[in-house]
């Protein structure tokens, strides 16, 4: 068995936290693919766990959920064999940054003028927390996030490319 | 093999200015390349639980994840936490982030768990070798 796979007794437990995220407002499709995948890979099995302990949290809970869909994304793109692309000097890291940063700035803009984050995440289908973590750090943007944005605003390919993306 | 997962928390850290040029050169990068050598590491450093001990989530041992860990490190003097993969006695740099508090660093254990079995499966994007 590969290391770190769901057990059968964590995966009766998972049916639980399932039913205590359907009463909240999140996205239907998210909880179904996130348990989907949280049967099979414990890690994420344990942000089920730590989202359920959170109760009292909803900061912390809203930091689980991006996770999460971090690592829907992550299961989602993964090569089916070692891939290797190009490396980035650290001298140039400070000025990739300062681009991504820069792009994110104006795709921030965009978002506001079509309602804000929490409309866009929702009509993009992206849970709100996970589209606040992608437009505040200066990690690279996935491809499929951006084009779920650009349909769900009906803008053109032009309008949200980035020159760094994953 | 620095991951691409790794590269990512990189450029959030650069962003953050948690460690400048000289700290990355003087500090992180000698370290991180000790692991050139192989775990176990011939390096007493290793021997230290303060700089190199194995990765534990919810007091259970991931087997084959570790975490290497600075103190007081930058301008900020953060606890630097770098989660690292052995598999097939390659490591492989996973996740890097600043220990804030017990529930964020669950958090990242569990990401780093997760990656773990992608990379036991073979799935993994790199950047860069050590």
């Amino acid at each position: 068995m590969i290391p770190f796979t769901t057990t059968p007794e964590q995966r009766l437990k998972l049916a639980g936290y399932v039913v205590e995220m359907l009463k909240t407002d999140l996205d239907r499709e998210f909880i179904a693919a996130a348990s989907e995948l949280a049967r099979e890979a414990q890690g994420v099995y344990d942000l089920f766990e730590l989202w359920a302990t959170m109760k009292d949290d909803p900061k912390e809970r809203d930091q689980i959920i991006a996770d999460i869909q971090d690592l829907l994304d992550d299961y989602r793109d993964a090569p089916k064999q070692p891939l290797e692309k190009p490396y980035i000097q650290f001298d140039q890291l400070d000025d990739v940054t300062q681009r991504i940063i820069k792009e994110k700035l104006t795709l921030r803009q965009l978002i506001e003028q079509h309602g804000g984050v929490s409309a866009v995440a929702q009509k993009a289908g992206i849970p709100q927390p996970s589209l606040s973590r992608m437009l505040n750090s200066a990690s690279m943007p996935r491809r499929s996030t951006l084009y779920k944005i650009a349909n769900a605003l009906d803008l053109p390919e032009t309008t949200i490319a980035f020159e760094w993306t994953r | 093999m620095i991951t691409e997962w790794a590269l990512d928390a990189y450029l959030n850290l650069k962003h953050q200015r948690v460690f400048d040029v000289k700290e990355y050169r003087t500090q992180i990068r000698p370290d991180v390349q000790l692991l050139r050598d192989g775990i176990p590491s011939p390096h007493p450093q290793f021997t230290n639980s303060k700089f190199w001990s194995p990765a534990t989530l919810n007091k259970v041992v991931l087997a084959g994840g570790f975490k290497m860990k600075w103190h007081n490190l930058g301008p900020q003097l953060v606890q630097l936490r770098l989660p690292v993969a052995i598999e097939s006695n390659t490591a492989l740099l996973c996740e890097a982030y600043v220990k804030t508090n017990q529930a964020y660093e669950q958090r990242q254990l569990a990401r780093f768990k997760a990656h773990m079995f992608l990379i036991a499966k073979g799935q993994v994007t790199y950047r860069a070798t050590l």
